[in-house]
């Protein structure tokens, strides 16, 4: 848990070499990878080479995210409640 | 390892950044320096076991961090540190966890009671998921500015109103809400002559 001292560019890195690990497996052994296809595979295989690289490509993406985002606005956008939450039709102007 | 923390631990995450907030960890751990989990614990007056689990757990999102894993000395990263440099920020953070929050937990139950099987949306304002999640005394749902200027003991009646106005303040100088890049992102020129209605709250 000591500081991460990743940039940008070092996970950019890593994020293509796990994600690399993860198509070469999958094509090695005819399979299919999950797609924004409503009727495509759900899920990856559950063998531990794919799967340790899908878990360290997520790992990779969300530090990733965090320093997209910066110091200011992980925490600002992390606790936004959409104002939802309020919603009812707005009162009739009274034009 | 960290775990995928936007998507299926997001409640967690807000519940943690929700404790820190609300016991003002933010302050217990020095912006040079460290501060021992004894030490963190003294400063928000919770027992040690809960101040370490609560850490551990934030330190999966990058809030707060040890100097090296199992020292045992916790010092602030990039996101906790500028709340320490932008302390209003703790504003914003407690509107939406400790006022709109419980309401969106709210929403099916309020959409259930006030627009299942209806054509039209409600039109009262306290017929809303808000109302719910902040009954009165009586149990009669309220409107967010009724439960601002009400909630509160004595002296304390109406403290969340200043804390609110302050989150307005902290909305509307955010960089990725900035005012300045609407205006300078869009070609507003083009539209020649033509009446523009802000309808957001945070512009």
């Amino acid at each position: 848990m000591s500081q991460s001292q990743e940039t940008l560019d070092s996970l950019a890195s890593k994020i293509f070499d796990h994600s690399k690990a993860i198509t070469t497996y999958l094509s090695a052994n005819g399979l299919r990878a999950p797609s924004f296809e409503s009727n495509n595979v759900a899920e990856y295989p559950p063998v531990p080479e794919l799967q340790e690289a899908r878990l360290m490509l997520i790992e990779s993406l969300m530090d990733m995210l965090h320093l997209a985002m910066g110091g200011s606005e992980y925490i600002f956008t992390q606790t936004m409640v959409v104002r939802v939450a309020s919603l009812c039709k707005p009162p009739k102007s009274e034009s | 390892m960290n775990r995928d923390n936007n998507h299926s631990q997001n409640k967690h995450d807000s519940a943690v950044i929700n404790v820190l907030n609300q016991f003002d960890f933010f302050s217990a751990v020095p912006l040079e320096g460290s501060a021992s989990y004894a030490d963190i614990s003294r400063r928000t007056q919770l027992p040690e076991a809960i101040v370490r689990r609560i850490l551990r757990h934030a330190m999966t999102s990058k809030l707060f961090a040890e100097t090296e894993a199992g020292s045992d000395r916790v010092v602030h990263t990039a996101a906790t540190a500028y709340v320490v440099r932008n302390p209003t920020l703790r504003s914003w953070v407690a509107h939406n966890l400790e006022e709109m929050e419980p309401a969106s937990a709210k929403l099916p139950e309020a959409l259930r009671k006030f627009s299942f099987g209806k054509q039209e949306e409600p039109e009262e304002p306290e017929n809303a998921a808000f109302g719910l999640g902040h009954l009165d005394e009586h149990g009669k749902p309220r409107t967010l500015f009724e439960f601002l200027q009400n909630d509160g003991e004595g002296d304390n009646k109406g403290y969340r109103m200043p804390r609110f106005a302050e989150m307005m303040q902290v909305a509307s100088k955010a960089s990725h809400l900035n005012p300045e890049m609407v205006q300078r992102g869009f070609d507003w020129g083009g539209l020649g002559e033509a009446t523009v209605v802000d309808v957001s709250v945070f512009l």
